[in-house]
């Protein structure tokens, strides 16, 4: 049986492999999933806690912690941020010191290597991802980047090529080859990867290191397209279908043999998925007539739809002025993304009628329920409407009519993205409109039929479940797994002589790119050096000053203590003398009186005696 | 508010901010004596202080509301007027016929009835602007939005020639104004953007909603200064159909028979007036020469101000 180390980013990709990974434990072999980052933000972290609770096969935990994660360097660079002075913990030639500046290289090249390619021609309208991906370089770099893409195909090559140099010059993470080294997998996987600058590529360059096989496993059907390139490529790549085959070799250089295609396995439970009640409890539960057919809304991500109320209410208005009062009487089911659920405050319902927002806002989406209720409202829907989401695929696989409208507003995220010309393409199962009249004439055609026809099966099939419509795709993956696990190890690969010997002058860039990662303006370098020797000279000056004081303050307070003792001895003994003497002469006195008392008497009886003789 | 050299202070907020950041990061620096650290620490604070004050004298504000409120009306030249007059015909345009322009940015269907009032009091409805917010109807409507001949001069011209304007957009409300123009601005985000310079105008507000707690805001939450510090907390609800016909209706009674204010709209305009005087230090409100304590003589529609006041 075979050990494998799945390194997530976060566990969130849990839910994409969750049946997966169950499968391989059941199998008999050992997997403990390791997240760099920590996520509660949508119940993540319940997730992957069931997960460890229902396979005993299956552990999960995190993976060490960077001296400097992507999100710091981020935040480090941050101009709007007031409070975003790093402190100097480290002297930059520790260790720690070290390992900083060559992870903020690290980021720096992944970064601009990330943004390099959204200037390829394929990425002409995707003008939105070049802005996310520019938003993350330091500002130093974005001039030059954007100077040299326009160069043209070779002075890009020729760039990504200098940097994918300084890549390699890299030295691997010594606490990231530890980790690895000591949970010592058959095969190490990887995902996503390809987010902007991501740091798991260390965790590929540490495999071969070791000689351990690695695979990226790609977890969803934008990964490739939208966010950045695999820099060092692992032995395999798992993707669901042709289509990301594709993407993988011809936009990331993935040699065409090492590509599995397995399928979508987190779209089994959808196949296999039967409505929990009936249609009239149903709609009576999320508040719609249950007379009539309704259309569900699906909403889309942050990035695709920022501000996706307005259009919802225009799209609304659209359906009910329909010519054709049967679109015109439709029922509105409103579903939010869970991950921008918060804008759909401000939507208003009232004023349509036979419309409903459900589930509320704040639902917890890992609640047991929340999937089932969202394949109920899927299932009695009558057709399904969207910008471009992942839910447009899984009313695909359930079967339903899905829509679209390209919206110049969302045109960032149709024309500008890659993964939406699957939808709407040739074997697309998205009827998509030029404008809210022609959307609307295709919803007159869902009529009685609720069916998503041969274009939607078809879209299934190919994208979904492309080694069959009946064969479900967890179970495949975790095949591919054991089959790669199984595999000989693959020699361990240092790095070669001519990246080791360009590791001192890569140092020097390492500094420079740590610096540079705080996005100051450059006059701040310039004055840095004066205001720290400033501070410096400021704080010897106060160290010796305290010094100074301190050894002052207490040879006066030594002074004073001696004298305080000299005066408190003599002024002891003076009192002891004076007691002695004042001693000495009460007693003189008192001897004086004696005898004073002693010749009064003696006088008394003289004279008494004088008087009685006389008398 | 206005500055003499506002670049100047712009350059000088910059400096500051770099440089509490600088003291910050060396105030970071755990090898310092404690003390030291407090005095850079404090230091920094007084620089992020002075970065905000000069931020502030750097703001330029976009206009002078009392500049405005007294300047002359723009005209276009003589060929472009003529030429605005014939692609105006070659639309449709009977000349001499009272129009009403409209440009609506969102929704277009919560004009039905302000159409079918502006009809019955003898409009011809010209649309302009962009036409993504749907299709217009109505008997005396004229979508010259979606029409090919449509041309930045015929836009102004249409503009400058009709009765009123409705719009959404800040831009032609400012447009109006220099041509004096009545304009009617609907769904405005906040009151210091829209409130009309001239007599002849009427703004409506669209409501604002706090995202975290769905509770919609008051009107005069709308002139607090915990609106502006965190305006990315708010979505808006557009401004219902009813609401834009009461307002088009007092749009059409002050074009027929004269502007008058009610009660409730004076002390809807003193209390912009003295929230801008409060509010001076927003950057926003600077901006939009809210804080002269003059705001404009337009108004906020009738029934809108009744509900806030």
């Amino acid at each position: 049986m075979s050990r494998i180390l799945f390194v997530m980013l976060h566990p969130g990709f849990v839910r994409y492999y969750d049946d997966a990974l169950q499968a391989l434990a059941a199998a008999g072999h050992d997997v403990h999933v390791a997240f760099e980052v920590s996520r509660t933000k949508l119940g993540e972290d319940v997730t992957a806690r069931r997960l460890a609770e229902r396979s005993p096969g299956v552990t999960c935990g995190s993976t060490p912690e960077r001296p400097e994660s992507v999100r710091e360097f981020l935040a480090r660079g941050d101009r709007e941020a007031i409070r975003s002075g790093a402190p100097l913990a480290s002297s930059p030639w520790s260790r720690e010191g070290r390992e900083e500046a060559w992870e903020s290289l690290a980021t720096t090249v992944r970064l601009l290597v990330d943004y390099l390619r959204f200037f390829d021609p394929v990425f002409a309208y995707a003008a939105a991802l070049r802005a996310r991906a520019e938003k993350r370089v330091p500002q130093v770099y974005r001039r030059w980047i954007r100077l040299v893409a326009r160069g043209g195909a070779a002075a890009r090559t020729a760039l990504a090529g200098a940097l994918s140099a300084v890549e390699y010059t890299i030295p691997p993470n010594r606490t990231l080859e530890a980790f690895v080294r000591e949970h010592n997998p058959d095969l190490l996987l990887v995902t996503p990867l390809v987010e902007l600058g991501s740091q798991q590529v260390d965790y590929i360059k540490c495999a071969r290191q070791l000689g351990i096989r690695s695979a990226l496993c790609v977890a969803s059907w934008d990964n490739l397209t939208s966010k950045g390139l695999i820099r060092v490529i692992p032995e395999h790549v798992v993707v669901w279908n042709e289509a990301q085959k594709r993407e993988a070799v011809e936009l990331h250089g993935v040699a065409p043999g090492r590509v599995a295609v397995t399928g979508a396995q987190l779209f089994d439970p959808w196949f296999e998925a039967r409505p929990s009640r009936s249609r009239e409890d149903f709609c009576r539960t999320v508040g719609l007539d249950p007379g009539r057919p309704f259309l569900l809304y699906v909403g889309s991500s942050v990035f695709i739809a920022p501000d996706e109320v307005p259009f919802a209410d225009e799209w609304l208005a659209a359906v009910r002025a329909s010519a054709d009062p049967a679109v015109a009487r439709l029922g509105v089911l409103i579903r939010p993304h869970p991950a921008n659920a918060r804008q759909w405050q401000a939507f208003d319902a009232s004023g349509f009628g036979n419309v409903a927002l459900w589930p509320p806002i704040g639902t917890d989406p890992t609640a047991p329920d929340f999937r089932r209720d969202y394949f109920d409202s899927l299932y009695y829907s009558a057709g399904v409407v969207g910008i471009n989401t992942s839910a447009q695929i899984e009313a695909g696989i359930v079967g339903r009519p899905v829509f679209t409208v390209r919206a110049p507003q969302f045109a960032h995220a149709q024309e500008g993205t890659l993964h939406f010309q699957y939808l709407v393409g040739g074997t697309g199962l998205v009827r998509a409109a030029a404008s809210l009249d022609e959307h609307v004439r295709q919803l007159a055609e869902i009529g009685g039929g609720t069916s998503a026809g041969a274009a939607g099966g078809e879209f299934v099939r190919w994208f979904v479940r492309p080694q069959g419509i009946d064969v479900p795709a967890a179970p495949v993956f975790a095949r591919a797994i054991e089959a790669l696990a199984r595999l000989p190890r693959p020699a361990p690969r240092d790095a070669a002589w001519r990246w080791t010997a360009l590791r001192p002058l890569a140092f020097v860039l390492a500094r420079v790119a740590r610096a540079l990662a705080e996005d100051r303006p450059l006059w701040v370098y310039a004055i840095r050096p004066f205001v720290t020797a400033a501070v410096r000279t400021w704080a010897l000056a106060f160290r010796i000053h305290e010094a100074w004081h301190r050894s002052v303050t207490s040879g006066l307070r030594r002074t004073g203590r001696r004298v305080y003792c000299v005066w408190y001895e003599s002024s002891r003994e003076a009192r002891k003398r004076m007691r002695r003497a004042t001693r000495k002469v009460a007693a003189a006195i008192r001897t004086a009186g004696v005898a004073a008392k002693r010749l009064a008497r003696r006088a008394e009886g003289a004279i008494g005696r004088v008087v009685g003789r006389q008398l | 508010m206005s500055a003499k050299y506002p670049r100047l202070h712009v350059l000088a907020a910059s400096f500051w901010r770099e440089w509490h950041r600088e003291l910050r990061r060396q105030a970071g620096d755990e090898r310092l004596p404690y003390q030291i650290r407090v005095r850079l620490r404090h230091a920094a604070d007084r620089a992020l202080r002075r970065s905000a004050v000069e931020e502030q004298r750097g703001v330029v504000p976009r206009w002078n509301r009392r500049a405005l409120a007294d300047a002359a009306p723009t005209r276009l030249s003589a060929d472009d007027e003529q030429r605005g007059r014939r692609l105006a015909m070659e639309c449709g345009i009977v000349p001499g016929q009272p129009i009403v322009t409209v440009e609506i940015g969102q929704r277009a269907d919560r004009l039905s009835d302000a159409i079918e009032r502006l009809s019955a009091e003898g409009f011809r409805i010209v649309r302009i602007g962009n036409p993504v917010a749907g299709p217009l109807r109505g008997r005396d409507v004229l979508d010259v939005a979606s029409d090919p001949r449509r041309t930045p001069v015929l836009d102004l011209y249409l503009l400058l020639t009709s009765a009123f304007v409705v719009c959404s957009s800040a831009e032609l409300q400012q447009a109006a104004l220099i041509g004096h123009t009545p304009s009617l601005r609907i769904d405005a985000h906040d009151a210091f953007t829209a409130y009309p310079v001239r007599r002849d105008g009427i703004f409506t507000l669209a409501t604002a909603v706090d995202l975290d707690t769905g509770r919609p805001l008051a009107i005069q939450e709308l002139l607090t200064e915990r609106y502006f510090r965190n305006s990315r907390n708010y979505g808006y609800r557009a401004t219902s159909a009813a609401e834009i016909t009461a307002a088009v209706g007092e749009m059409v009674e002050g074009v027929r028979t004269g502007w008058r204010e009610s009660d409730a709209q004076r002390r809807f305009r003193q209390a912009v007036a003295d929230a801008g005087v409060a509010m001076g230090h927003v950057r926003h409100v600077a901006e939009w020469d809210g804080a002269s304590g003059f705001i404009g003589d337009g108004r906020l529609a009738r029934v809108q101000a009744e509900r806030a006041l």
